[in-house]
């Protein structure tokens, strides 16, 4: 008659095996996915298990008894190998369980199986079965002969094994899964602990085997870890794969510096630029390889290579740390500028050599214009040579665009706090001195306006506005008015609006400059609005064209973060 | 001063005919102008009786740095304008030059340049020195940016030289630089 306890321990038995098949059912769905199909060989021989057991301690009848027992050793036997290989599989290692050391892990199990359906024969796995009922249960007793306690051990050393592989897979996804990887750890312990109580006859009821029971722990803590988390959607092995791939695919120097800076893996084009990093001359260290060390990489931002597959590199410095956020070491990349450097410094000489031509020519030009107009008598000889003077005048201004152009490209963005009202006045006083015919006013509402943002771009953009419609009024005494103020809608944005009595600003300018390109056929006239416009896109500025009696632009600037 | 007549004598050497006919132009009036296209040529040119050059910076063959130094080290007291049409950098300061004009040039400040220079003369070395520092100084503080003043180490001592300067007594000639810049 079966009492309480072994009520509990079949039933619990039995729980463990439903939960095992629950879990294959769910891991019968991801089949495809690597390590799922080792998964369910383990919880299949867990199933399995449980069954044999729970079933076998209702069963009476000496061979029947005998057999559910020898299949029960047979499925432990099986556990842990299944489990090494689902972690190797699973952690992207894959390719070891195809090796003949793997062989060998696998011929464990299948020789214990052989040995235990033929024990009757030979007596190398168990001897001295016989019934030992407890609690109503048909418990048995046998003494385990050294191939038997050799393949149980073996077993729970794999899926020791197995479980240390996945404990370090999961801690790489980092602290969201902390949870689940303790999961791992503990679901390995409760039948690894019940299956050595058994083998050493540690127990008081040495009779009674616990690891079915436990295996409700077990099955609950996978389902826990694989199932409730889906980590089989966030496989290591395809992470291992595209990180490998992904770093070799690169098509820039990438290396992997240890805590003492010393290269342990590269990528392949940083193996191309630097062949003296082949695998296996690694680890090397980093200043051998690239002649500067770490520190100097970092403070120049660059590097030169002289080598046929060398070039110029803007370096990236990365620190690589671990969950707990302790420094594991760092990643360079070597981002290949060559291209742009020479675009640069081409555009830098073309720039220089425009300018010096032209600062020749129009000197020339204007020189010989403005004598032949005071030499000459008759007046409209004398206005075409003004003409000249005046096209000398804008030819130059271009030069000077270029040369702002230039300077605008070059700045990097320094936003800083400053009052809006003084900002404006400089740009009033600058102007009204370089076009003393003119009248510059200016307001700003509140006084006291405070703007966060680079002054100086910002001190670009207001003088070639202004300038822009002084160059481009028709009276003998152009007029420009700044007005600044923070409308209640402009969510804390000042907006600069720059008024003239001008003639409408041509759409066709307008038009190319908000579509923010060129083309051929529609182009502006010059490059003062495109100044204009490449400092509001480093200032997150937007402008605004309207026309009512005057042109009407208007600056719209955001308080930007360092 | 030149002996065949009262005029000074002004020495233009560029190698841009045009810009060297046009300064000639501006200047025949009250100077005696002598001109030359090349660094070679102005150097055949320059004798006892120059009082001005105005010499371009960028030449094919010797350049106007070159030319510079030449004239230096004939150890006589020119004035020397050293003309430009690209924007100075901070090599400036290695160039022992009186004054510094950039393209492009003008009527107004080619007379302007060269009476300048001609009014100098008159000063002591010191009161010269202290024209050409302040002058240099403003020139690169109007085309360099505040970054790149910031991190020059010659413009820092070019600053403190000129502070030097004005620490000796020049009262005088710092007001006449001032009104001068």
């Amino acid at each position: 008659m079966l009492g309480q306890v072994g009520t509990a321990i079949i039933v619990a038995s039995f729980a463990a095996c439903f939960g095992a098949l629950y879990l294959l059912q769910y891991l019968y769905q991801q089949r495809d996915k690597s390590g799922a199909d080792w998964f369910m060989g383990n919880i299949t021989s867990v199933a399995v298990f449980c069954l044999a057991y729970g079933g076998g301690l209702l069963v009476f009848e000496p061979t029947l008894r005998v057999v559910l027992e020898a299949i029960t050793i047979i499925c432990v036997g099986f556990m842990g190998p299944f489990f090494l290989a689902f972690g190797l599989d699973y952690t992207g290692r894959g390719g070891l369980i195809r090796t003949p050391l793997f062989g060998i892990v696998g011929g464990v199990p299948l020789v214990t199986a052989g040995l235990a359906a033929t024990n009757p024969l030979h007596h190398l796995v168990w001897t001295g079965f016989q019934f030992e009922p407890v609690f109503g249960l048909a418990t048995v007793t046998y003494t385990i002969q050294p191939w038997g306690v050799f393949a149980m051990l073996f077993s729970i050393g794999t899926a020791a094994v197995g479980s240390l592989l996945l404990i370090g897979a999961i801690l790489s996804y980092g602290p969201l899964y902390r949870r689940e990887a303790t999961a791992v750890i503990l679901s390995t312990a409760p039948p690894s602990v019940g299956v050595l109580i058994w083998l050493f006859a540690l127990g008081p009821l040495p009779q009674l085997h616990l690891t079915a029971p436990l295996m409700v722990i077990h099955v609950a803590l996978d389902a826990y870890a694989f199932v409730g988390t889906h980590m089989f959607e966030t496989n290591p092995a395809t992470q291992r794969m595209a990180e490998r791939t992904g770093l070799d695919s690169l098509s820039d120097p990438v290396f992997i510096l240890d805590v003492e800076q010393q290269i342990v893996r590269v990528n392949d084009r940083a193996a191309d630029v630097f062949p003296s990093t082949t695998a296996n001359r690694l680890p090397l260290a980093l200043d051998s390889v690239l002649g500067v060390g770490l520190e100097t990489l970092r403070d120049t931002g660059e590097l030169t290579v002289g080598s046929d597959q060398g070039g110029t590199f803007a370096v990236s410095y990365t620190e690589l740390t671990d969950p707990s956020d302790a420094p594991v070491g760092s990643m360079l990349v070597l981002y290949d500028v060559t291209a742009d450097r020479q675009r640069e410094q081409q555009l830098a000489v073309l720039n220089r050599v425009m300018r010096h031509n032209l600062r020749n020519e129009t000197t020339v030009i204007s020189g010989f214009a403005e004598h032949l107009a005071a030499e000459v008598d008759d007046p409209t000889l004398a206005a075409y040579a003004k003409n000249i003077e005046g096209a000398s005048d804008r030819l130059l201004s271009i030069g000077d665009n270029v040369q702002r152009f230039e300077s605008v490209q070059d700045r990097d963005r320094q936003p800083t706090s400053f009052a809006v009202a003084a900002a404006v006045e400089d740009v009033t006083e600058t102007c009204t001195e370089t076009h003393d015919n003119a009248q510059i006013t200016s307001s700003v509402t509140p006084p006291e306006m405070e703007l966060h943002t680079d002054p100086v771009l910002l001190s670009v953009v207001l003088t070639e506005l202004v300038e822009n419609a002084i160059a481009h009024a028709n009276a003998d005494e152009p007029t420009a008015e700044i007005r600044v103020s923070k409308p209640p809608e402009s969510d804390g944005d000042a907006v600069f609006e720059i008024r003239d009595s001008n003639d409408p600003i041509p759409e066709q300018e307008t038009k190319t400059l908000l579509a923010g390109d060129e083309t051929p056929l529609q182009h502006g006239q010059g490059i003062g609005l495109w100044i204009v416009y490449w400092c509001l896109q480093k200032l997150r500025g937007r402008i605004e064209f309207e026309y009512d009696d005057g042109n009407s632009v208007s600056v719209t600037l955001p308080n930007i973060p360092e | 001063m030149s002996e065949s007549t009262d005029k000074p004598v002004v020495l233009v050497i560029d190698d841009e005919i045009d810009v060297v006919q046009i300064i000639e132009l501006w200047l025949t009036d009250s100077y005696e102008v002598r001109t030359a296209t090349s660094g070679d040529d102005g150097l055949d040119a320059l004798d006892n009786t120059v009082d001005v050059v105005l010499l371009d910076r960028r030449m094919p063959g010797i350049s106007g740095d070159d030319v510079l130094t030449a004239i230096r080290d004939c150890e006589t007291e020119h004035q020397v304008g050293l003309v430009t049409a690209t924007n100075p950098d901070f090599d400036i300061l290695d160039l022992d030059f009186d004054t510094f004009v950039m393209k492009p040039l003008d009527e107004t400040t080619v007379i302007a340049t060269v009476e300048r220079l001609l009014a100098r003369r008159a000063y002591d070395t010191p009161v010269q020195d202290r024209y050409t520092t302040a002058e240099t100084l403003a020139l690169l503080e109007q085309t360099k940016t505040e970054a790149e003043l910031a991190t020059s180490k010659a413009y820092r001592e070019l600053r403190e030289r000129l502070e030097t300067l004005d620490e000796t007594e020049l009262t005088e000639a710092d007001e006449l630089a001032r009104e001068d810049l």
